[in-house]
């Protein structure tokens, strides 16, 4: 599934500035894309209008070519678009793990054999185990579980895009990795489109095929991660940092070491740095 | 959905009401609201609305932004005109149709009390408009405190009006957000009946009423934090005092009220 926004403004009251202005932006299908950009930048306002929540002031939204709201209704949308807002645990209200994830699969009027085999695939997806906690009070899982658990319960209605509004905010590091790796297998083993948003650079960077700069409404810059870096200044300009790796590339670069900058995964940088050490690009740290 | 709730709204203006001292605007709206019930003739109602017009045209906000807060009660205001109007009885036969049968007594008292909730709401919500939350409670306390000798908790009473206003606007905003996630996994809060419509709101309920208590810990937790232990020996930044403006002020309500009573 594609999307496409063409030109959306947005403001929430007609006296105060806008927060989307005139956005362009394409999802493509399959693809793991993250949406960078400080708080405050719109982002979350952005994917807002992607599936109808908020309606933009001017400017269209399509999916596969249909226009959001005309041709496609935005019920038929918020299936296929699954949005999972900031600290989505908030939102759990039902008695047990089941009913919570079953909540979406419900509204879309199914039931029975099917409504199970949604809730567990779901559970699956964020690795949780079906058969132990679906019948627990999920106010009684650690925040980790809520948060895979309130998840799943967008998982269940079988979106073909996945939006996650940071989605690892708040958690212990171990949960970070793990629940980004997982969002990361939905990608690459189940074909999901992902639209990772984040403020932090070095959360969306590692995992995205592409990753989109927002600054005051506006898309600044986009690209491959790598080239994301290369423009260190403008990422600066808006505050935004970079991965630490990266910035310790820079640093280096600076000193005067022939480095490359637009690498940012732990084993890339190591072997970036000791190439350079024993060969002799640097010979001037040579001792 | 939420953007229309305007309880406990303050808009701040330099005005003369607006610096008259909280507590004498607490007293001078109990006074008026005790002489609307006092009125009897239609000279009093119109005398009253003649003063609120000039309260308003004071306190330099719009009529029409106070007129907006009739809106949610317009539906008791109508319903007691029309109860009145077709069952009290009393004077002269007006209109005889089938079973319907308006007297004259029944269109008096109708419209008397209609005007009297009106008036009342506009004297309340001039009250809340011109005074902020701060100094509606400082004031609401200081009135009160007479009241501890017989181990009244005026303090109390007045620091949970004080929090509750001040987390009105913060529960509409989570109310709104977890509406928003709800509505992304296709709950529906527009259609059904009545009673569907009760039910589906369980959804925004439940953590709704989670992230308020959550809250509540939070803030008792900070409130420990800076050894807040209730009103005893507190004291204030800003002492209230009763000023020349604020006995004009009593004077004048207190002449009016008497007035339109006698009228």
């Amino acid at each position: 599934m594609r999307i496409e926004i063409k030109g959306v403004h947005f403001r929430y009251f007609q006296e105060e500035e806008e927060v989307l202005k005139g956005v362009n932006m394409t999802i493509r299908d399959g693809e793991f894309a993250a949406l960078v950009g400080h708080t405050g930048s719109g982002k979350s306002t952005l994917v807002q209008t992607i599936n109808g929540l908020l309606k933009p002031t001017q400017g269209k939204v399509f999916l596969d070519g249909q226009e959001i709201g005309k041709d496609i209704s935005f019920k038929e949308v918020r299936r296929r678009v699954g949005l999972v807002f900031q600290y989505p645990e908030h939102q759990l209200f039902e008695e047990t793990v089941f009913l919570d994830i079953a909540f979406g699969p419900k509204n879309l009027g199914l039931e029975g054999e099917e409504l199970k085999r949604r809730t567990r695939r779901a559970m699956e997806f964020v690795d949780l185990d079906y058969e132990s906690l679906k019948d627990r009070s999920p106010f009684g899982l650690s925040g980790g579980q809520k948060r895979r658990v309130a998840i799943a319960g967008v998982l269940a209605m079988e979106p073909e895009l996945l939006i996650l509004d940071e989605p690892i905010a708040g958690l212990d590091p171990q949960s970070r990795r793990r629940l980004l790796d997982q969002i990361g297998a939905l990608n690459s083993q189940h074909g999901i489109s992902v639209l990772l948003i984040s403020h932090r650079m070095e959360e969306a960077a590692v995992r995205a095929q592409r990753v989109m700069v927002m600054n005051k409404g506006e898309i600044v810059l986009q690209g491959t991660p790598g080239r994301i870096f290369e423009g260190r200044e403008k990422l600066l300009e808006i505050g935004l940092e970079l991965p630490p790796l990266t910035d310790v590339l820079w640093q280096l670069k600076e000193k005067g070491y022939p480095l490359r900058t637009d690498l940012f995964t732990v084993e890339e940088v190591a072997r970036e740095i000791l190439q350079c050490w024993g060969g002799f690009r640097c010979s001037k740290i040579s001792p | 959905m939420f953007k229309n709730i305007t309880i406990g709204q303050y808009i701040a203006r330099e005005s003369t009401v607006h610096e008259l001292d909280p507590r004498m605007k607490i007293i001078i709206t109990l006074i008026l609201i005790v002489g609307l019930f006092l009125i009897g003739s239609f000279w009093g109602f119109l005398f009253m609305a003649a003063y609120i017009m000039f309260l308003i045209y004071f306190s330099r906000l719009s009529l029409p932004l106070l007129v907006r807060g009739l809106k949610p009660v317009i539906f008791i205001i109508l319903f007691t005109l029309f109860i009145h109007i077709l069952f009290t009885r009393g004077g002269e036969v007006l209109l005889e149709w089938r079973f319907i049968r308006v007297e004259e007594g029944g269109l008096f008292t109708g419209l008397f009390m209609a005007t009297r909730i009106a008036l009342l709401i506009l004297f309340t919500s001039l009250l809340t408009l011109t005074t902020s939350p701060i100094q509606l409670t400082d004031g609401l306390e200081t009135l009160m405190s007479p009241l501890k000798v017989v181990k009244f908790p005026a303090h109390e009473l007045a620091m949970m009006m004080t929090i509750a206003l001040r987390f009105i606007p913060t529960l509409l905003e989570e109310a709104e957000k977890i509406l928003k996630a709800q509505k992304a996994r296709g709950a529906d809060f527009e259609s059904g009946n009545l009673l569907r419509r009760a039910q589906n709101l369980i959804p925004l309920l439940v953590p709704l009423f989670l992230s308020a208590f959550r809250r509540a810990d939070d803030l008792a937790a900070a409130l420990e934090a800076r050894c807040y232990r209730g009103g005893v020996g507190r004291t204030r930044m800003k002492e209230l005092v009763l000023k020349r403006s604020d006995w004009l002020a009593l004077v004048i309500s207190l002449l009016v009220v008497v007035g339109v009573i006698l009228i």
